[in-house]
């Protein structure tokens, strides 16, 4: 029998469980110090963090604690692999489009001011060599996604080690799971929104290892002026992505890379299924319209789906 | 005479050969210490530049969290492909068995949009 516990964090919600109740409060603390630590290194709506003070010196070596450098290291490594789609330096894009606080602020905010895109500086211009990091003027790091997912697969490893259980640990719908799975694996809705209600439309899964996240355009959206913004930006213009999919899901052997081939899935747009079945990642991509794609194993014909599934290799 | 004069230009070979192999060894000895004093000099530069850098005395003295660890059940530990791209996972996504609609069980997590 599983324990769980929910609570808010990073402007979304924190789900963990454990396949032994024992251990929860153990896996409970293991998560909040994985949390806390990540938020003082890769905040960058928190002034005091270590991102927002690398972020206020552009152009100059700025040295890095550990955890900041893992991080930006699996960013620098996401962007090459994923064609620079998912690229660390769309901070400023972001502020630009009036995403620099969290988004409940960012909702609540009237403006009628517009937003400035143009293109980001590119990971490239990015240098991280022994701890030390140079970034160009003017460039801004946003390490918010794969921060998420990273935590996520450090969380569940840790609170796995020291419970000796199955722990999954969920940060805004991107999960890591470690140790000893329950019987029959680790249960996952599949939705749009990971605050969606059983009844919506979705589709039920289950992994035993490795990690599961979701991207979507229909959640984190705010208004600028005349325009409807989301956060998933196109580094190649600066702007949001204008994909042909609402939401991707993808399996991977970790979070991180789950969330960013969900993320680049969804920049890439057409060809996005091509590109996630030669990379052998199961992923579910739901059109604008609906219409559910499944590739490289991803299981199809789920009959609680809206629509019905088809596979496509 | 001619024996006294061999033996004074043996002897003053002799002298000067041990001259010469002293000469060659304080010699060395300089040019090694020189050498450890220049290493000395860059290392001890380079640590003085890298604790001027912004961020360096935090970086120090922040409190970090345990190096990932492999999982204690033996499940294979989440893995960078060799090449740095992308890590498919072990297995893909399964359908869910599906209980009898009264006592379907709750999904442990909800995988979407945040």
């Amino acid at each position: 029998m599983e324990a769980a516990i929910s609570f808010p964090v990073w402007g979304t919600t924190a789900r963990l469980l454990v396949t032994d109740p024992r251990g929860l409060d153990l896996a409970g603390r293991e998560l909040d110090a994985e949390i806390t630590a990540m938020g003082d290194a890769c905040d960058r709506f928190r002034p005091d963090s270590e991102l927002s003070r690398l972020n206020a010196m552009p152009g100059r070596p700025f040295a890095v604690s550990p955890l900041l450098a893992e991080t930006l290291g699996h960013a620098l490594r996401v962007a090459k692999a994923t064609d620079g789609t998912v690229d660390p330096t769309v901070g400023g894009a972001l502020i630009a489009a009036g995403y620099d606080r969290d988004l409940a602020e960012v909702r609540r905010r009237r403006t009628t001011a517009g937003i400035t895109i143009r293109p980001v500086s590119g990971w490239r211009t990015v240098r991280l060599d022994d701890g030390v990091v140079r970034t160009s003027p003017g460039t801004r790091l946003d390490l918010g996604a794969i921060a998420k997912a990273h935590a996520a697969d450090r969380a569940a490893k840790r609170a796995a080690r020291a419970t000796g259980c199955g722990v999954l640990v969920s940060l805004g719908g991107d999960i890591a799971v470690s140790g000893p799975p329950p019987a029959g694996g680790w249960r996952i809705r599949v939705a749009d929104n990971h605050q969606a209600d059983p009844a919506d439309p979705g589709q039920d899964v289950t992994i035993m290892t490795g990690g599961l996240a979701t991207s979507s355009v229909t959640v984190r959206r705010w208004r600028r002026g005349d325009r409807d913004l989301h956060h998933i930006v196109d580094p190649a213009t600066g702007g949001p992505a204008a994909s042909c999919w609402r939401t991707v899901s993808v399996a991977a052997a970790t979070c991180v890379d789950a969330n960013a081939a969900a993320t680049a899935a969804l920049v890439k747009g057409h060809g996005a299924d091509g590109w996630l079945a030669r990379h052998r990642l199961p992923a579910r991509l739901i059109e604008v319209d609906g219409t559910a794609i499944t590739v490289a194993g991803w299981p199809a014909g789920d009959p609680t789906v809206a629509t019905p599934a088809r596979e496509r290799r | 005479m001619h024996d006294h004069q061999r033996l004074h230009d043996h002897q003053r070979r002799r002298r000067s050969r041990h001259r010469d192999s002293g000469l060659a060894r304080i010699g060395a000895w300089t040019r090694r210490s020189i050498a450890s004093g220049v290493v000395l000099a860059v290392g001890l530069a380079g640590w003085v530049a890298y604790t001027a850098l912004p961020g360096a005395a935090t970086s120090s003295t922040s409190t970090q969290t345990a190096p990932a660890q492999p999982t204690a059940s033996g499940t294979p530990a989440p893995e960078i492909s060799d090449d740095g791209g992308l890590a498919p996972p072990a297995a893909p996504p399964a359908p869910q068995a599906r209980p009898p609609a009264s006592s379907r069980q709750r999904s442990h997590a909800t995988s979407g949009g945040s």
